[in-house]
């Protein structure tokens, strides 16, 4: 059978966008039992309580977080380039979408990085 | 009376489309399609609108009927409250008045081989299937090809391409059917961005089906199937 399939992509995006928002919901409530529910929970919750426990969690307390932001980060950009694509399908037109999308989550995940790692270091 | 307000639009005499008012004297039990008969033996010969089977049968009379798809035939003017408003359907171009051009939704329903593909030859009698089998077919073989739930999706608008929730359907359909021999290909067919990685699952397809059909289950099934094929190469 000749098949009406132009492409096969879609089927990647497509998962890895379901998977991410699967994990999102995890990470996103390890990290407010983590990060701001974990120790006792005596008192109001401040600005204080949240950066003392964020630093009690050390180099895997980072890289849970910096898992996280990668989550976010993945799952919201390929959200908007799903968008784009829902309205410009004719892809060449939209050719530089992905790199730049890449681009922008790479920069915005070293500088959250970056930031990160200047909060800990700060204290 | 009832009072039903029709779209109007004639290509070689309008620039634009515009709706015209008439009274139609109401009686028990009549259907928007009567109605529309009605208007066009005795006050417009000139209305453009779609019918044959009269009993929700050949997908032909569907129409957007005051905010919903639905077929003329089936719809009666007493359930539709002091006002009746009669457009053609969306994301279809329009040919004049109610009638639509559903060429392009025909061409990509003859590509994805709507019939079964099975070259085995046939023996003396036909292809059986066992009762279970032949219930996975259960609602699929209902289609009637309306085309109410392709207007309702947003995204046949947005990509011409799509093949759009009745097609999927239809492409479920076979990808179900014992007899049918081509599952890889049936998958195939579907596994396209212009296939069911463009659905949303937005439901209005669900929502609109005047034979309460579920499109988007079909989409999910296919999904499935898809990415059991990529990860296993098993197309089953
Ligand atoms: S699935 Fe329902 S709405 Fe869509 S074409 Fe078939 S009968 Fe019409
Ligand atoms: S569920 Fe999918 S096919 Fe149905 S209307 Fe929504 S996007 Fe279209
Ligand atoms: S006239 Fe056939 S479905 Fe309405």
């Amino acid at each position: 059978m000749t098949s009406v399939a132009t492409t096969s992509t879609g089927l990647i995006p497509w998962l890895l966008q379901r998977v991410t928002g699967l994990l999102l919901v995890l990470w996103v409530a390890t990290h407010f039992i983590f990060w701001h529910f974990g120790k006792g929970g005596e008192g109001p919750l401040n600005y204080a309580v949240v950066s003392a426990q964020a630093l009690s969690r050390g180099l895997p307390g980072y890289l849970w977080e910096m898992a996280l932001a990668g989550l976010c980060l993945f799952h919201g950009l390929s959200g908007v380039r799903n968008i784009v694509y829902d309205y410009v399908v004719d892809k060449p037109k939209v050719a530089w979408l992905t790199p730049l999308l890449w681009a922008v989550g790479v920069c915005a995940f070293l500088l959250i990085g970056y930031h990160l790692h200047l909060f800990r270091a700060g204290h | 009376m009832a009072k039903i307000s029709v779209f109007r639009y004639d290509p070689e005499l309008d620039s634009a489309g515009y709706f015209d008012e008439f009274d139609v004297p109401y009686r028990s039990g009549m259907t928007v399609l009567e109605a529309l008969l009605h208007i066009l033996e005795h006050e417009d010969g000139s209305l453009g609108f779609r019918y044959a089977c009269r009993s929700a049968v050949c997908g032909s009379c569907a129409m957007h009927i005051n905010g919903r798809y639905r077929l003329a035939c089936a719809t009666q003017v007493s359930d539709l409250g002091d006002r009746v408003v009669v457009r053609p359907l969306y994301h279809l171009p329009v040919i004049r008045d109610l009638v639509v051009d559903m060429t392009g939704f025909f061409q990509k329903y003859e590509r994805i081989r709507p019939w079964l593909l099975n070259e085995t030859p046939l023996g003396d009698e036909e292809r059986r299937q066992s009762p279970e089998e032949r219930a996975r077919l259960d609602n699929l073989v209902e289609c009637i090809l309306c085309a109410c739930c392709h207007a309702s999706c947003p995204f046949t608008h947005t990509d011409p391409e799509y093949l759009g929730p009745a097609l999927l359907l239809k492409l479920d359909r076979f990808y179900a059917d014992s007899r049918d021999l081509a599952t890889a290909d049936r998958i195939a067919a579907a596994d396209d961005e212009h296939g069911v990685w463009r659905c949303h699952t937005a439901y209005n397809c669900v929502e609109v089906c005047p034979k309460d059909l579920n499109p988007t289950a079909s989409i999910a099934r296919l999904k499935g199937a898809a990415i059991k094929r990529r990860f296993t190469g098993r197309a089953e």
